[in-house]
């Protein structure tokens, strides 16, 4: 889950925990979107696209 | 709009998870994304750029240092964009001196355009490669093109909705493409539907009295997540815009819960496990 420019933050709707945030320090995220395996993440900011993964736990 | 992918300092910051942990570059994008998406296992983005042109790019093709998909208005302001999941084409809802003009791609060619009387206010565009979808006007009404927009504007009824729950405020503040179906979000209500018109379920979203709840991510199996409008003196939906939270909103039992604050226009995805994804419109 992202907030514009303040963050990066995966979130366990089955907990309600945060799991992780990156202070993206204004990199603004425009979108983003899990794969169908669940796992990669596309994301773009308003300069980039790359690709994350959600790591196990 | 993109270029070959370089190893950019600017995504320092997204390389420092450990639960999410950085892939690959991409590519550098020179415009504003509007909405990611993946097909046939890789990501696909649709940019807007140069204030009159869009244009739906895939990983693939930027590896290979092709072009993507491109559609411009020539000149005239971009009004909305859509493409369907299978990034095999294009739409964009440009002004024009009688309105608005809606120009259909595919294959690098403008295939089918059509001119109607229209306000130049933002429009929402989802497509399914068959029917285009749109919200549009200042009072925020539905409305679908057939294949290729080579006939006119036609109106899609929210009325439907309306029978089952009864009085509600019906202009459409989102859509929601979840691949088979689609979502309309109204002031007060949540519908998924068929493409071919056919409601499947409705729900009474969870409003306030003065602003909508803005949609951010839809599970089609549940979770739903929005954006709620909050007195920041109590912490309770009130008006104003001064602040925001977001709430996990559970379908099925009609209950939320807040996340807490929610800082300017939060994007999010909702993992899909065994179902599709959900961009908003």
């Amino acid at each position: 889950m992202t907030r514009a420019g303040r963050g990066l933050e995966l979130w366990d709707l089955s907990t309600d925990t945060l799991v992780e945030r990156l202070p993206t320090r204004g990199r603004a995220v425009q979108a983003i979107a899990f794969a169908p395996d669940s796992e990669h993440v596309s994301v773009a900011t308003m300069q980039d696209w790359f690709v994350l993964r959600v790591a196990p736990a | 709009m993109y270029a070959a992918p370089v190893t950019s300092q600017r995504t320092t910051p997204f390389r420092a998870g450990r639960r999410l942990v950085f892939v690959r570059t991409i590519g550098e994008l020179w415009g504003q994304a509007q909405r990611t998406w993946w097909a046939d296992d890789e990501p696909l983005c649709l940019v807007r750029w140069n204030f009159h042109t869009a244009e739906l790019v895939r990983e693939s093709a930027v590896r290979a240092g092709e072009s993507g998909l491109r559609a411009s208005s020539g000149g005239p302001r971009l009004m909305g964009m859509g493409a369907p999941r299978a990034g095999d084409g294009l739409v964009i809802v440009h002004e024009c001196g009688a309105g608005a003009r809606i120009v259909v791609t595919r294959g690098h060619k403008d295939m089918s355009a059509w001119t109607w009387p229209e306000e130049h206010v933002d429009t929402g565009v989802i497509t399914d490669g068959r029917r285009i979808v749109l919200r549009h006007g200042r009072g925020s009404r539905l409305s679908w093109f057939a294949e290729g927009a080579h006939g006119p504007l036609r109106p899609w009824s929210l009325e439907p909705v309306r029978q089952i729950l009864g009085e509600a405020r019906l202009h459409v503040t989102a859509l929601c493409d979840l691949g088979e179906t689609l979502v309309v979000a109204t002031f007060d209500t949540w519908s998924q539907w068929r493409w071919d018109g056919e409601l499947i379920a409705c729900w009474r979203a969870p409003a306030g009295e003065f602003s909508p709840s803005t949609l951010v991510a839809w599970h089609p199996a549940g979770p739903v997540v929005y954006m709620q409008v909050i007195d920041p003196a109590t912490g309770r939906p009130g008006i104003g815009g001064d602040a925001f939270q977001l709430v996990v909103w559970d379908l099925a039992r009609g209950a939320g819960r807040s996340l807490g604050p929610a800082y300017d226009w939060p994007r999010a995805a909702v993992r899909p496990t065994a179902a599709g994804w959900s961009p908003i419109a």
